[in-house]
């Protein structure tokens, strides 16, 4: 037996003892470092040497350096984020569009009670110009109120389309980035040169981000690479990446032409923006019904009625529409105050009575049709309700999704006291090692120093 | 057991603290704003109610102001045909004296005189409110009755006034039913035959236009008793209307407004709340084992 094999035992402990100080330093170093995941040198006795009297142990090998994660926790976290990322832009995007319809203070539903109130004074002086102007000024500051709300409801639908756009590019950007990391992991990790940690730690943060983005699954491969699926779709497999294509009417495909369901935040601003079925247009055709409303019974009614020339608004010798338009497009129809019809046909000329039956449409509809104050009001407490519910649910999702978020942080986070703890009993088994060392060495020094030397 | 890390702490901390000083900002808006439903979505079946009171107290508004609008139109008219009546009653004591014999210069005087009051009552035909002809019901005329000539301009169209939710009341009477146009038999045409018949000296003629004036008075009565029953509908309607406002407000008030004692109570509480949660961060982040460690 070779006396030297307790110097070699003594240096392999000094090896692994270093290289935990190390590993202990790096976990420090990153204790802040977002998804980071601990990593804990794996040391294992090395093999021992048969002999006569038994096994010699020959001392520590260290396997490798481990990362403490598991990817059952990743799973849960992945999914949870893609449910959250799509209720969270949900809510916002309901909330941005409630407050813009300003009610009750700044909305429709003021400007709408003094055109009903307008058109009672009206009846009140039916030839008084002032009177009759305040009427066409109350119906106009409506339509101004309406289209600028229509406006500001389009804008919001293009701004969002614009983050769309931004979010596939950087989706897109995010899988490049992980095919690419793909082949330099495989290639590290399947060459056999040990697992890289770090660059795991980095896939796993643009899988996170992509899981709350896009709402896509994942797998993990043997060679730590990972294939990224999104609805039955791969969009990263080992090296190979396939980009997303936004189209102009917001869907997105994949390289084969078919329709991908997406999830995560690209999934909420697409629901928004969806043509037709979207959040927005059904906020856009409840604003076109209640202006389609307005303008039917107020103008069915006014062409019922004598203007002050005594003439009636559907001529001879002109047609004068009083509302014309569209949500975007909603206007008065004419300036000129003589031309409102407040008086009955077959009265005098300082009759109101078609003023008064302007102003009955707040109680009673034109047959057959909804009141108009119910169409706003429903309109209004629809989206409210539609927005409540959706911050309930973004609530509550986003409760799950802290304590998946938590349950993986318990598992794969640095904790500082433990981290002290291990470089402590590395310094100590350094220190050990060390003394192990010095007291082969003095042994080693009397063998070869003073054996055999008798009577010199 | 559960793995503690730094990290972990940190992370819980911030969710709680962010947690509180979500709801101290919610109680500072709804303090500041003085209102508990600011969009629909803070309370959905709240926003229906407030935005339905608010449409009617706004109707309820423009109904006080018809009501005001009728009462002066009835009051004039009220007190014009008050002053007719009793016109008529002196016309009818003058044909009553004319019935008997009296000389020429008499009856000469009488007919004088019930000329005047043919002209008094034109101008009380003509009566005007806000520039507009009282009895002239809708027509665009200058003068319900031309003098002279004491043609009849005027239409028998209501003037009507919304009053309450769903009430309308007419607030004219028209020439034509008070003075004896629609009749055929109007009032001037009657006193100027008067006068005819006096100086003439008929008296037969004279004592049997007695019961015409008392038609004409009757007219008169039917048009202050019609005056009347609008009024007390309107006076009525007036006290319905300011109940109503002061009702509709309140319940607008308690829908609608934060209570502010309940608010400022519960800001403080807030403030509290979230003054413990930072001081419980401090507290937990910072000892760890390397104060310990040599």
């Amino acid at each position: 037996m070779s006396n030297f094999v307790s110097l070699s035992t003594a240096l392999s402990a000094l090896r692994s003892a270093q290289t935990g100080i190390d590993v202990a330093a790096h976990n420090i170093s990153n204790a802040n470092t977002a998804g980071y995941t601990r990593q804990r040198v794996n040391l294992t006795a090395s093999s021992p040497i048969q002999m006569q009297i038994g096994s010699m142990g020959t001392g520590v090998t260290v396997e490798g350096i481990n990362r403490i994660r598991d990817t059952f926790l990743d799973m849960r976290l992945h999914a949870s984020n893609s449910n959250l990322g799509a209720l969270e832009v949900k809510a916002d995007l309901l909330a941005r569009t409630e407050s813009l319809l300003g009610e009750p203070e700044f909305g429709i539903t003021k400007e709408l009670n003094e055109v009903w109130a307008a058109f009672d004074e009206l009846s009140l002086r039916p030839t008084d110009k002032s009177v009759r102007l305040a009427v066409l000024t109350a119906l106009d500051t409506l339509a101004g109120r309406t289209r600028t709300i229509s406006a500001s409801l389009s804008a919001l639908g293009a701004d969002v389309g614009l983050q769309l756009k931004d979010a596939v590019a950087k989706a897109n950007d995010e899988l490049t980035q992980l095919a690419d990391l793909n082949r330099s992991i495989a290639s590290i990790q399947g060459g056999g040169d040990g697992v890289p940690n770090d660059l795991l730690d980095r896939r796993d943060v643009l899988v996170d981000s992509l899981s709350r983005t896009l709402g896509v699954t994942s797998t993990y491969a043997e060679d730590g690479s990972v294939k990224v699926n999104l609805s039955g779709f791969d969009l990263v497999s080992g090296p190979r990446v396939n980009l997303l294509a936004l189209q102009p009417d917001n869907t997105i495909q994949h390289t084969t032409g078919t329709t991908l369901t997406t999830g995560g935040r690209i999934r909420g601003l697409q629901d928004y923006v969806a043509a037709g079925t979207g959040v927005l247009a059904g906020v856009q055709a409840r604003m076109e019904s209640f202006v389609n409303e307005l303008v039917t019974q107020i103008n069915t009614q006014h062409d019922a009625g004598i203007d002050a020339n005594g003439n009636s608004p559907l001529g001879p010798p002109t047609v004068n529409v009083l509302l014309t338009g569209t949500a975007a497009t909603l206007a008065v129809g004419f300036t000129d105050p003589d031309l409102l019809a407040a008086a009955a046909p077959g009265a005098g000329g300082l009759d109101g009575t078609n003023a008064l039956a302007l102003g009955t449409l707040r109680t009673v509809p034109i047959v057959g049709r909804p009141l108009v104050d119910e169409e706003v009001r429903g309109m209004i407490t629809d989206l409210g309700a539609q927005v409540a519910s959706a911050r309930r649910q973004a609530a509550a999702e986003d409760g799950l999704n802290a304590a998946a978020a938590a349950a993986r942080r318990d598992h794969s986070a640095v904790s500082l006291d433990e981290e002290m703890v291990a470089l402590m009993t590395f310094q100590r088994s350094y220190e050990a090692a060390a003394r192990v060392a010095t007291a082969v060495d003095e042994a080693l020094e009397t063998i070869v120093n003073r054996l055999g030397i008798v009577g010199r | 057991m559960v793995r503690v890390t730094q990290e972990g702490m940190v992370q819980n901390a911030l969710l709680r603290v962010h947690e509180r000083i979500s709801k101290l900002d919610a109680s500072g808006r709804r303090l500041s704003s003085g209102k508990v439903v600011q969009v629909a979505s803070d309370d959905v079946s709240g926003m229906n109610r407030i935005l339905g009171l608010r449409a009617r107290i706004r109707a309820r508004e423009q109904e006080a102001r018809s009501a005001a609008d009728g009462q002066t139109w009835l009051n004039i008219a009220d007190s014009k045909l008050q002053t007719l009546n009793s016109r008529l009653l002196r016309v009818r004591e003058l044909a009553v004296r004319g019935a008997t014999s009296l000389d020429a210069a008499g009856r000469e005087a009488l007919a004088r005189e019930i000329e005047t009051i043919r002209d008094d009552m034109a101008a009380i035909a003509n009566s005007s409110i806000n520039g507009r002809q009282l009895f002239a019901g809708t027509a665009n005329v200058a003068e319900t009755v031309t003098v002279p000539g004491f043609a009849y301009g005027g239409d028998g169209n209501a003037v009507m006034r919304r009053i309450g939710e769903g009430e309308m009341v007419a607030v004219n009477v028209s020439a034509g039913q008070v003075f004896g146009f629609d009749d055929g038999q109007d009032i001037f045409t009657e006193l100027n035959n008067l006068a005819t018949d006096l100086r003439a000296g008929n008296l037969t003629a004279v004592s049997g236009r007695l019961a015409n004036l008392d038609t004409a008075m009757e007219r008169v009565n039917t048009g202050l008793a019609a005056v009347g029953a609008a009024t007390n509908r309107i006076d009525a309607a007036m006290v319905r209307n300011s109940d109503e406002q002061l009702a509709l407000k309140g319940e607008l008030a308690k829908v609608e407004d934060v209570d502010l004692a309940e608010a400022i109570m519960d800001l403080q509480t807030q403030e509290v709340a979230y003054q413990a949660t930072l001081a419980a961060l401090s507290r937990v982040l910072q000892p760890s084992l390397i104060d310990f460690i040599r």
